[in-house]
């Protein structure tokens, strides 16, 4: 018996160190789960800049860009029409603390009211919490669809002696500290309760036997207890039990009492949902129709082909193919971008765009960016890709066009 | 006549309760405690977390509400089943603290283990909420009356009551206001916002967003009323519980052997 405790408890003890030992930092965050083509289909992220990769607990860095939520959005997911919206950031647990969070400008603690075709500029400021390595995500939550997350970066925290504390300065002037702010009072509370939990449950276990009672509870009915002369429950009791109800009672009456003069000025919680202000608008000087998307397997490249319009003044260059947290970047457009998810793309043919012109393009995608992202929708419900091309005249102007076509591969 | 049998009667039960058993001694009443703690523990945090997970785990989902309309309802299944069998088997008013305590037990765990240590939470937005004092107002409804229909009526009541006096007291740090980006929040609000979850956006809470129907501004009174009726039913859930998918197998096993 003991040898077999003591083995059972060997393997479990060396489960649990093999599981520490082969354990790695998080770098994903199910990503990957989401189907391909709903993260292309869904939403698209540019311009992702992390002010510091390196920092100190209590130090701070800005997450700031952009997210579109794409005409293509998914039928299946928000009815097809997402309108509530919560800008967040992934994170292995809570590493760092959100202290400031503005779309479009506008401060935005909470949920926003979203659409189809909304581009929100962000900003997120996070304060270092917990030291370590982290892979931190900027991330678009959608109501009644899930969160999708954009391009990550590993941010390194280091420890200060003094750890880290978060004050807050509350309405009346008063100051806390957020990390520990009320912990001693439920922490007292909650303690104060299990004592009486267990003086009552030990009243009637510990004097009191258990099972045999059975032999004369079945002999009487259900309403009844036998009264003094059985025995089961006796004067005794109902003292002793009257006795702990009254302190009971008497506890919650001065903890009640407590909160109503320690902690004057209440409200209810609080939900500011707002709609953030509209971008300031820009020219449509270009549009582009994506006509068609090939993969091929075994070479393991996605090709799309599209129509671009050059309806401004100036030649057009196709700067970039952004789908989900990737982009794939036209090496011959300057584009200053840099990072995991930034990979290159060939054009053809590979001249801008004259004024008045329309012209197919053809874009040539490394398939194996999209495989290790399992991107690439093949043998799923929806054979289609769809992000955004970016589109810059002679003056650095952008415009966004949002393409989604058929994916047609060459076999499956 | 009748009298000297009730006596008799009373006397064989009185020697019975007093009978020293030469096998069934105390580590079977010890056995049983110690190990239905983890199954009645187990049991009630799968029914509070199935039903009113959210409101339990995060300060900024405690509002006036739903919180006290759904919480009592979830929480008072598995003690309103435990009632039952501890009252039915040995006349013990017990069940409803008991699962109290069990649950106590239980969620502290989960919150120290899977919230503090693995991710970092702190507590103090975390903390589980405690029915031990609604537990006691139960079972002394319960010993008071011996009657199931009355502990549902009453003890439900006080069983809700209970519930949100206790939790309230430690809620209310929380709902101290704070000026936040630029917003007028509570200080519960401020942490849903600043502790990142991920995968729980703010737009999932399930707290009051007012309506034209303003309950007189009443709304807290008018859901612990809510809560308690919602609770009543809970409580013959448990009942249900207790009684045919517990006992009742049980005694019918017995008269087999």
């Amino acid at each position: 018996m003991t040898r077999a405790v003591v083995s059972i408890l060997g393997a479990m003890a060396a489960a649990a160190a093999l599981a520490f030992l082969t354990a790695t930092s998080a770098s994903a965050h199910g990503e990957k789960a989401q189907e391909g083509f709903v993260r292309m289909e869904a939403v698209s992220w540019w311009d992702v800049r992390f002010s510091q990769t390196s920092l100190k607990q209590g130090d701070q860095m800005t997450i700031t860009g952009t997210a579109k939520i794409l005409e293509t959005w998914p039928s299946n997911m928000s009815g097809g029409n997402p309108s509530v919206c919560y800008f967040t950031v992934v994170e292995p647990g809570a590493r760092f603390v959100l202290v400031d969070r503005s779309i479009n400008g506008a401060e935005t603690p909470q949920s926003f009211f979203c659409h189809k075709s909304g581009v929100y500029n962000f900003s997120e400021t996070l304060r270092a919490r917990d030291p370590g390595n982290w892979h931190v995500h900027p991330a678009i939550a959608v109501e009644q669809s899930g969160t999708l997350i954009g391009p990550g970066q590993w941010i390194n925290v280091d420890s200060t002696p003094s750890g880290f504390s978060y004050p807050l300065n509350l309405l009346n002037g008063g100051t806390i500290d957020l990390e520990s702010y009320g912990t001693w009072l439920i922490l007292g509370f909650s303690a104060l309760t299990l004592v009486l939990g267990m003086w009552w449950m030990l009243y009637w276990t510990v004097p009191k036997r258990t099972v045999t009672r059975l032999a004369v509870s079945n002999q009487l009915p259900l309403n009844q207890d036998g009264g003094e002369g059985v025995g089961l429950i006796t004067r005794k009791d109902h003292r002793h039990m009257a006795i702990i109800t009254g302190v009971t009672v008497l506890l919650l009456a001065a903890g009640f009492g407590y909160q109503a003069l320690a902690y004057p000025g209440k409200m209810p919680l609080q939900t500011d949902w707002l709609t953030p202000p509209d971008l300031p608008a820009v020219s449509t000087f270009a549009r582009a129709v994506a006509t068609d998307a090939t993969y091929d397997p075994g070479s393991h490249v996605m090709t799309i082909k599209s129509d671009v319009t050059n309806m401004g003044k100036t030649p057009v260059t196709l700067a970039a193919f952004r789908t989900a947290y990737l982009a794939f970047v036209n090496p011959q457009a300057g584009v200053e971008e840099s990072g995991d998810y930034i990979h290159q793309l060939q054009l053809s043919p590979s001249e801008d765009i004259q004024p008045g012109q329309t012209s197919t393009v053809t874009l040539t995608i490394p398939g194996t960016v999209l495989e290790q992202e399992e991107m690439l929708p093949i043998g799923k419900a929806q054979l289609q890709v769809a992000g955004v091309l970016e589109l810059r005249d002679a003056n650095g102007t952008r415009n966004f066009s949002t393409v989604e076509t058929a994916l047609n591969p060459t076999r499956t | 006549m009748a009298t000297g049998v009730i006596d008799v009667r009373t006397r064989e039960l009185r020697e019975l309760v007093d009978r020293p058993y030469r096998f069934i001694d105390r580590k079977w009443d010890l056995m049983f405690w110690v190990t239905a703690a983890f199954v009645v523990g187990a049991a009630a945090n799968i029914t509070m977390l199935l039903f009113a997970g959210d409101w339990d785990f995060w300060t900024d989902w405690k509002d006036r509400q739903w919180w006290m309309t759904i919480t009592p309802f979830a929480t008072i299944i598995i003690p309103s089943a435990l009632q039952y069998i501890q009252w039915r088997a040995w006349r013990f008013p017990t069940g409803a603290t008991y699962t109290a305590v069990c649950l106590f037990f239980c969620t502290w765990v989960g919150r120290l283990v899977q919230w503090k240590w693995f991710i970092n939470m702190p507590i103090n937005f975390v903390w589980s909420a405690t029915w031990i004092p609604a537990g006691i107002l139960m079972d002394f409804v319960l010993m008071q009356t011996r009657s199931f229909i009355l502990t549902s009526l009453i003890g439900a009541g006080v069983w809700t009551m209970g519930y949100w006096v206790a939790n309230y007291i430690m809620l209310a740090p929380f709902l101290q206001p704070v000026q936040f980006m630029g917003h007028t929040l509570t200080v519960a609000d401020v942490q849903g916002i600043t502790y990142i979850r991920a995968q729980t956006p703010e737009y999932l809470r399930v707290i009051e967003r007012g309506s034209l129907r303003t309950f007189l501004q009443e709304t807290q009174y008018v859901s612990l009323a809510f809560g308690t009726t919602l609770a009543v039913v809970g409580y013959w859930i448990g009942q249900f519980i207790g009684r045919y998918l517990s006992v009742w197998p049980i005694l019918r096993y017995l008269k087999q052997v």
